[in-house]
């Protein structure tokens, strides 16, 4: 098979993968459209050096991840982008029948939005079922540290909820 | 909210994501095929209209050939463009009227295929049917409202060879042109066909 055609089969098979990380690290439609681009221009590079030994989705999440992280280092160097939990999460009302989201879900999302590039990593692999394993090898540190980070936002959370009556 | 709750949250929240990228590509892939149908649509009823034009030509000329009957030079030049006009009707007796909104992906990259490789084989004899009417039935028009031997007066004679010459490059250039288009746009169609049906394929 071509390199033209694993690539094309890669990312039709696996594009949910890309649309969730490109979803947790963007939020206008421009910055979306660049993070694409860039995750694809980096499955392309690095396609030649995917050994077949290691799971697809493991080396898909940490490209993505590794280029979604940079790329929000970038845009919030030079836009100041960030999500404020306490600003958007008192204004939310329950109409779930209104919104896409659920209110739940969008809360959930304005967590996620309001963490950290590199926790915003750990809790989406967290969310995605991935085990503490294949975590510590996407994101490079420790199985012990990952369970670690997980426990302390999942408790920063639960604070944050309880203090504002969610 | 029960904190403990958040993976079931995110499942549902991400199988709506991927709902609604599925239902978009949907309607992208609606979108691919109703820009390819009319896009041949358009083609082949300009070919069919083309087709019977070819007959309403050939009548014209059969027409010019009854007003220049007395000149048997010509009754000859011009029933030339009749007969390559409808030599032209019968070669492109194949195509015919399709129910465009009855065909499936396959079924239309099929028959844009099929118009395309009729269209090729076929352009060279046209650019040459287009250019030969042109030249005999102005030189029949000619014939008829001068009423003198055109050909044989060199004065006119190098004038109405000039007039055909620009008239058949003209019509020569300018169909190749067309051609040229119509094939680049019907390929883009069979491309993004190509592209539905391997969608579908997968699904």
């Amino acid at each position: 098979m071509s390199k033209k055609a694993k690539f094309i089969e890669i990312v039709e098979k696996y594009r949910g993968i890309l649309y969730k990380v490109i979803t947790i690290y963007c939020i206008e439609d421009d910055d979306k459209k660049d993070l694409e681009q860039e995750i694809l221009i980096q499955i392309w590079k690095s396609l030649d050096k995917y050994n077949d030994k290691f799971a697809m989705t493991t080396w898909l999440y940490r490209i993505s991840m590794n280029v979604a992280i940079s790329h929000y280092r970038k845009t919030f160097k030079t836009k100041g982008r960030t999500v404020s939990l306490d600003a958007g999460l008192l204004e939310f009302t329950s109409a779930p029948e209104t919104s896409e989201r659920s209110y739940e879900q969008d809360v959930l999302h304005k967590l996620l939005m309001a963490l950290n590039e590199f926790d915003k990593a750990l809790m989406f692999l967290y969310l995605e079922d991935k085990d503490y394993d294949v975590i510590a090898d996407v994101l490079g540190i420790t199985k012990t540290n990952v369970a670690t980070k997980i426990s302390r936002i999942k408790n920063r959370w639960k604070q944050e909820l309880k203090s504002k009556n969610i | 909210m029960n904190i403990d709750d958040i993976k079931s949250i995110w499942k549902q929240d991400m199988s709506a994501l991927e709902n609604r990228v599925r239902i978009n590509e949907e309607k992208i892939k609606e979108l691919e095929f109703n820009k390819a149908t009319s896009t041949f649509d358009k083609f082949l009823k300009i070919s069919l209209a083309g087709k019977n034009m070819a007959l309403v030509y050939a009548m014209g000329s059969l027409f010019l050939m009854y007003k220049v009957w007395d000149n048997y030079f010509y009754v000859a030049i011009v029933g030339l463009g009749a007969a390559a006009m409808i030599f032209s009707y019968f070669q492109h007796s194949p195509l015919k009227k399709l129910d465009l909104g009855s065909l499936g992906v396959v079924a239309l990259q099929q028959e844009i295929y099929k118009f395309r490789m009729h269209t090729a084989k076929t352009a060279i004899y046209d650019l040459t049917i287009i250019g030969i009417w042109m030249a005999t039935a102005g030189l029949g028009f000619y014939q008829l409202i001068s009423g003198e031997e055109s050909v044989l007066n060199l004065a006119n004679g190098v004038g109405v060879g000039v007039a055909i010459l620009t008239w058949f490059a003209i019509a020569y250039f300018g169909s190749k042109y067309i051609y040229k288009d119509i094939d680049v746009k019907l390929k883009e169609s069979e491309d993004g066909l190509e592209k539905l049906a391997n969608y579908q394929n997968e699904l």
